[in-house]
């Protein structure tokens, strides 16, 4: 914006929040305009604090998955994962071959239904509503599998020590065939709507660049820098949980253009991410073995040794790490969630300075943020 | 107007004065069609989006929720206090009602059922528009938030950009029909689709949407709206009005979209103009009130059909920033309005 040509004008200041629609949850945002433009952007976070690590260091061990849930509700499956790793890892129990193909099957479920939240998000910031109703439709048709699985829509509470606590039911397997394959027609219908329409796109490119250098200041992982260019994954880097035995690319924007890393590219790759997570489902709904889904070594009494461990997993937001510290007693001395939301919104306040005010809901919702996660 | 208030007189075998028939006119337009045609888009609008949202829509009230409009206006006049008004912002809202009121009273709907008919006839709109716009300065500056002052600015500087190929759109039909008034366009147009001026030349068909497109713009209607509308003063999802206040805010949107489109079906797309062997008939037999009954229901049928496409557009079309609808207007909308005038100049004097 060419500022010879603009009115002098002051700065001023707005509070938007504690409950505003194009937040990402209870949170307040500091805004300085200069007219049109945001000059300094502050986020107050805490307001949804839930005392989660502190609640997880009193329960006792047994109890504690059900805690990991509240770590981001709508993702809620990764917070049981990462603990449970951790504790595994402590204990040294190892998960049965068919327990790890659910555990992953579970993720990508979780990760193709952030993702389409992230759509839904995206679209009511640039005010698209009808495609907000066509991809929620879609995505009750996971939470009615996760409804099958684990009878329950979002905190699923699934996950044990050494495995899953029940298997997968009949049918549930040609169901999920069924859902990939109507998720790979749906994003054909996502498309014409909205991803390639010269609204939406005249709204999102060049809007919220997010550079190499603001990832590695702000340690910014996922989606999010993988649309910048970085190419990292936790699941191809260290896999886990079964994903050393799936095919897959990491899917990163290689163009390394000035204007890589915006809104239209996180959009993108997302979308992307959608068609490689039914992929990834495909293979590994035929490669799931037969056999036990809890380790026999993860008794109703066992007892977690001393020790601690930190592990790191791929959630739809970023790489989220679990440190563990056990004393040997009968619940977690320490219990710490590195959570990617958290790089998230201090990367969140730089983009912001420069753009106009009208994109910053678009900026926010394209890096998926979750306060819920940032809290805690 | 004297010949038409004779006529109406030696219909009706009275004798009233020219303020009784203004009035009357004016109690048929608010309350014959412009009220029932609020709570009959507002339903249809509601419905037909549900419908391909995958959705059913409202269905709670009455029959298949047909009422369910008129409920939820009455419902929301008496929530929140009602549609009370700060003092600070009762002049901007006199004035916008006021402006909305008289841009649609000074419109024709019938043969008998318009007020004013003279040489600028088709600018008399434009003035209340004009009115429309500065009391929503009015507003924005007597709003008490700063955001919400910025946000009813950004909408009057959206609103004028509007405003320049819409006049021109009009300048262009009146060098077609050499003149500006109503009767010369009623003349005009005939019966069948092919007849009506958007038909007539090709700068006619292109003005035609750069008109409509204009009005969104000017009164800031969707998808052409402030896309960040919580902090307009204008808005769909996030209006800062609540109870009654939103009730009525709800009434004027759809009375600008509604002005709109009247203008829009009376300039280009025939207006009430009957099939000639239809109206001959009418007139043979003096049928006074089913003349005026069809020549309205025509023109709310392509009025009503040129809203819900609009509304159609908008609930699948994403908004645009206010900067790049401006810059739309100004250097696509205005250009090209320009250049149908030059063309319709051409072709009617060449």
């Amino acid at each position: 914006m060419n500022k010879d040509y603009c009115l002098e004008s002051n700065i001023v200041s707005i509070v938007l929040g504690p409950f505003h629609p194009f937040l990402p949850g209870p949170m307040r945002l500091h805004l300085s305009l200069d007219g049109e433009i945001i000059v300094s952007a502050l986020a107050e976070t805490g307001l949804s604090h839930k005392g989660l690590e502190s609640a997880l260091e009193k329960s006792p061990w047994r109890a504690t998955v059900p805690y990991c849930d509240h770590l981001d509700p709508e993702c809620s499956m990764f917070g049981e994962l990462a603990f449970c790793m951790a504790v595994e890892a402590i204990a040294g129990i190892s998960i049965p071959p068919r327990a790890q193909m659910v555990r992953l099957i579970l993720s990508e479920l979780g990760r193709i239904s952030s993702h389409l939240r992230f759509i839904v998000l995206t679209a009511k910031a640039v005010g698209s509503e009808t495609v907000i109703h066509y991809v929620l439709r879609d995505r009750e048709k996971i939470l009615d599998l996760f409804e099958l699985l684990t009878g329950a829509r979002f905190s699923h509470g699934f996950l044990c020590f050494g495995g899953v606590r029940k298997d997968i039911t009949e049918g549930f397997i040609e169901r999920l065939n069924d859902i990939c394959e109507l998720l790979k027609l749906r994003l054909k219908e996502y498309n014409d709507l909205f991803s390639f329409h010269h609204g939406f796109v005249s709204r999102s490119v060049g809007v919220g660049f997010l550079g190499l250098q603001q990832i590695k200041k702000w340690n910014v992982s996922g989606p999010s820098a993988r649309a910048s260019g970085l190419k990292e994954d936790v699941r191809s880097n260290q896999p886990y949980t079964g994903y050393e035995t799936i095919d897959f690319k990491v899917i990163c924007n290689l163009e390394l253009n000035k204007d890589a890393g915006d809104c239209y590219d996180r959009y993108l790759l997302r979308l992307r991410e959608i068609d490689q997570s039914t992929e990834i489902l495909k293979q590994a709904s035929e490669l799931i073995p037969k056999g036990e889904i809890l380790s026999s070594s993860s008794k109703i009494n066992f007892a977690i040794p001393p020790g601690e461990a930190q592990t790191k997993i791929e959630s739809p937001r970023g790489c989220l790490s679990c440190f563990v510290v056990s004393e040997g007693g009968p619940t977690p001395f320490r219990v710490q969630y590195q959570t990617p939301s958290a790089s998230g919104i201090m990367a969140a306040q730089e983009i912001l300075i420069g753009t106009r005010l009208e994109d910053f809901p678009l900026v926010l919702s394209s890096l998926d943020l979750s306060i819920s996660e940032i809290d805690k | 107007m004297t010949q038409k208030l004779n006529e109406f007189k030696n219909y009706l075998g009275t004798d009233f004065s020219e303020f009784t028939y203004c009035l009357m006119v004016i109690c048929i337009i608010y309350f014959f069609i412009f009220l029932p045609s609020y709570f009959l888009l507002n339903i249809l609008e509601r419905k037909i989006i549900a419908d391909f949202q995958a959705r059913v829509g409202p269905r709670l009230v009455g029959g298949k929720g047909m009422p369910q409009s008129i409920v939820d206006f009455f419902k929301l006049l008496q929530k929140g206090g009602g549609p009370i008004i700060k003092k600070q912002e009762f002049f901007g809202f006199c004035m916008q009602w006021g402006a909305l009121f008289y841009s649609i009273a000074v419109l024709p709907y019938g043969s008998y059922l318009f007020l004013i008919d003279t040489e600028l006839s088709m600018f008399f709109p434009f003035l209340g528009i004009l009115i429309f716009i500065l009391s929503t300065l009015f507003l924005g500056l007597s709003r008490e938030r700063v955001k919400s002052t910025l946000g009813h600015l950004k909408i009057v500087s959206q609103a004028i950009t509007g405003i320049f190929p819409a006049l021109v759109c009009i300048l262009s039909l009146g060098v077609c029909l050499d003149g500006f008034n109503w009767a010369a366009l009623i003349v005009f147009h005939g019966g069948f689709f092919f007849h009506w001026m958007v038909f007539t030349n090709p700068f006619l068909f292109i003005s035609f949407f750069i008109f409509v497109i204009s009005g969104l713009i000017i009164f800031n209607l969707p998808p052409l709206e402030e896309s960040l509308s919580l902090l307009g003063g204008r808005g769909y999802v996030s209006s800062e009005y609540s109870g009654g206040q939103a009730g009525l805010f709800s009434l004027m949107r759809f009375g600008s979209l509604f002005l709109w489109s009247v203008m829009s079906a009376l300039l280009f797309l025939g207006g009430w103009t009957l099939p000639h062997a239809l109206q001959v008939l009418l007139d043979t037999k003096r049928l006074f009130l089913l003349t005026q009954c069809l020549e309205v229901f025509i023109l709310l049928t392509k009025t009503f059909f040129l809203m819900i496409v609009i509304l159609v557009l908008s609930a699948v079309t994403p908004r645009l920033r206010t900067d790049q609808v401006t810059d739309f207007s100004w250097k696509v909308l205005s250009p090209l309005a320009l250049f149908c005038l030059i063309g319709s100049a051409v072709l009617r004097f060449v």
